[in-house]
């Protein structure tokens, strides 16, 4: 039995509405995090294999384009965060009306922006 | 309008569906992973600029691996719970479950070897 029901166009179809964006944006980063999870466990096999290999690893992190790339991540990660929040605030029935909608949109990306510079600062500021 | 306090819902454990207790643990997971980030956060940014001694003094701090170990439970199992609806979303195959398992099973290995190399972090004598 043949049980291929195929998909029918969406994301390349439609103009999205921001909300809707921004809730592609939040799966995107979902998988894209996910993705990153391996290389992480990759960063902490290199812990286990001595100096000479974190050195080397971090010499690797200091390349220009390697920063853009985990600056990117970092972003991935607060706006999925975020966007996360919102869902929460769905869940308790809050913010469905269709002003509030695109306020909270707007809200939201302004507070990932935010989180990041701030996680940002921190790292450069030893704050944490 | 506010929807149904998720207290009665906790207090129904037993007669929630597979969905419905799906959608919990997301959102318990995810309001874990706020807290527990930061230990993500921190080894990173350890990693890029800390000395080898300083990274593996960190990690070998009983407190910072259990709860790097801790994130990184909760990081897969909401993974996993995540990229099981985007495969269910986007792929009308038959085989769509085997897929998922096969996602899940690679989390749960990235899990089990973030825990060897964390045990082998805390008991050795890197760096000494």
């Amino acid at each position: 039995m043949n049980v291929h029901r195929p998909l029918s166009p969406h994301l390349q179809v439609y103009r999205l509405p921001l909300t809707g964006l921004i809730s592609i944006t939040h799966r995107l980063t979902g998988i894209l995090l996910s993705v990153a999870l391996v290389l992480l466990v990759y960063v902490l096999w290199i812990i286990t294999q001595g100096q000479d290999a974190y050195v080397a690893l971090q010499t690797t992190l200091q390349l220009w384009w390697i920063k853009v790339v985990g600056i990117g991540m970092l972003y991935a990660l607060c706006l999925h965060l975020c966007h996360g929040i919102r869902h929460v605030l769905w869940d308790r029935g809050h913010s469905f009306a269709k002003q509030t909608l695109w306020r909270y949109a707007c809200y939201e990306l302004a507070a990932s922006v935010l989180l990041t510079g701030l996680t940002l600062m921190a790292l450069n500021q030893d704050w944490l | 309008m506010k929807a149904v306090a998720s207290r009665s819902l906790l207090t129904q454990w037993r007669v929630l569906s597979h969905s419905t207790q799906h959608w919990l643990w997301q959102r318990i997971t995810a309001v874990l992973l706020i807290p527990l980030s930061y230990w993500l956060i921190k080894l990173l940014a350890l990693v890029f600029s800390a000395p080898y001694s300083a990274t593996l003094a960190w990690l070998k701090a009983p407190v910072n691996s259990l709860l790097l170990a801790l994130w990184m439970l909760t990081v897969c199992y909401h993974a996993a719970l995540g990229m099981q609806v985007v495969f269910e979303d986007y792929m009308a195959l038959p085989g769509r479950r085997v897929m998922i398992w096969a996602v899940k099973g690679l989390l749960f290995l990235l899990l089990l070897t973030v825990s060897v190399l964390l045990w082998r972090i805390v008991g050795s004598s890197y760096g000494a």
